[in-house]
């Protein structure tokens, strides 16, 4: 595990979607940490660029020390849920929970594939991953930035389970060790018949048609109609 | 195609798409999306030929996962029809999408190729899109 991030945080005063914006326009980022024990929870400034930074190269799992914060004493904490813009995708908000280096914590690992399998390479089958991540349980210093799990030795319509995932000394595994992780399956191909069966051939063919005659033949239905619908009208008065 | 097995009702009201997308926004499936940037209504020959493309690209391998749904109809008078005599009968079916959700997702190939098949797809859908990877940043 990295060391622990230092940020430098501010509790906030100002509430509120107006706040929210100023304080997101001058580089910081809402937040909040959670209440451990009987204290109360704290509404807190962190800078956003540190925070996106270390999300991205550390991972969700990343520990960090507040400073600024009223005792003097920094405290360890970790990010539980981010909200982001869905088409920016800078940050909005994060909550952080505090956490205590002895106390065993659950947390989300992501599991990475590493290797080339035979199943792939030999039969042409196909890899799926059906889990990018995993829970485990360990103490804060020693959770896993991310877990692999290696595929060598997979051939065609094999799995490998979360029981075949190597795990560091002191992290226990939480999801179940029967879950399939990994899969090599027989490729699924797109005939004709199903494309034809679809209609979208044809379709495109009709769409790019307006051109030479059928375009002067529809333009020249489209005259006729309003000139028939010009008459009806003469006719009512 | 996709159609609604059963519908509550038959010619609803057509509604507006403000906002962004509430709900799937990230990559949840797959490794690789394909994520909407403007609100529309995307229909099911859209959908399902936006999937065609993707999966003859890819042929032999990987995974689609498609996550818009065709749940509204839209309703259409007949051509050179007089205006009135109420609201014309069920045309099509379409999927509101609003700008941030992920439509398609796709596993099981390199990136290059996912790349390659997704522009193909975004090519027959009527709004700007983009490719997302999987707990990356926005692309």
């Amino acid at each position: 595990m990295a060391e622990n991030v230092s940020l430098q945080a501010r509790e906030r005063e100002g509430r509120g979607k107006n706040d929210a914006r100023r304080l997101r326009a001058s580089g910081m980022v809402p937040a909040v940490l959670y209440a451990h024990g009987d204290g109360e929870a704290k509404v807190l400034a962190v800078p956003a660029k540190i925070v996106d930074h270390t999300l991205q190269h550390l991972g969700d799992n990343a520990l960090y020390d507040l400073q600024g914060l009223g005792s003097g004493a920094a405290s360890t904490a970790r990010v539980v849920d981010v909200q982001r813009d869905p088409v920016k995708g800078h940050l909005i908000h994060v909550d952080f929970a505090p956490v205590i280096m002895t106390e065993r914590i659950e947390v989300t690992v992501p599991l990475h594939v590493v290797g080339e399998a035979p199943g792939v390479k030999e039969d042409e089958g196909v890899l799926q991953q059906v889990l990018y991540e995993v829970q485990v349980e360990s103490l804060p210093g020693d959770i896993p930035q991310e877990l692999t799990l290696d595929v060598s030795s997979l051939g065609m319509n094999e799995n490998l389970t979360l029981a075949d995932v190597q795990l560091p000394e002191g992290v226990t595994l939480v999801s179940d060790p029967e879950d399939v992780a990994v899969t090599v399956t027989a490729p699924t191909e797109v005939t004709e018949e199903e494309i034809e069966a679809a209609g979208i051939v044809e379709e495109e063919a009709e769409e790019e048609a307006p051109e030479g005659e059928e375009a002067e033949a529809a333009e020249g239905a489209e005259e006729a109609a309003a000139a028939e619908e010009e008459s009806e009208e003469q006719e009512g008065e | 195609m996709l159609v609604p097995k059963k519908l509550k009702y038959r010619k609803p009201q057509r509604g507006r798409m403000r906002g962004l997308s509430k709900g799937q926004t990230e990559v949840q499936f797959g490794e690789y999306g394909l994520q909407a940037l403007e609100p529309a209504w995307i229909t099911n020959r859209q959908i399902e030929a936006a999937r065609i493309a993707m999966t003859r690209k890819i042929r032999r391998g990987g995974k689609v996962w498609i996550n818009i749904f065709p749940h509204k109809p839209v309703t259409k008078k007949p051509a050179e029809t007089r205006m009135g005599s109420g609201k014309g009968s069920p045309e099509e079916y379409v999927a509101v999408v609003k700008p941030g959700r992920v439509m398609f997702e796709m596993s099981g190939v390199n990136e290059q190729l996912a790349r390659d098949a997704m522009a193909l797809a975004a090519q027959k859908l009527p709004i700007k899109s983009r490719f997302v990877v999987r707990g990356g940043t926005q692309q």
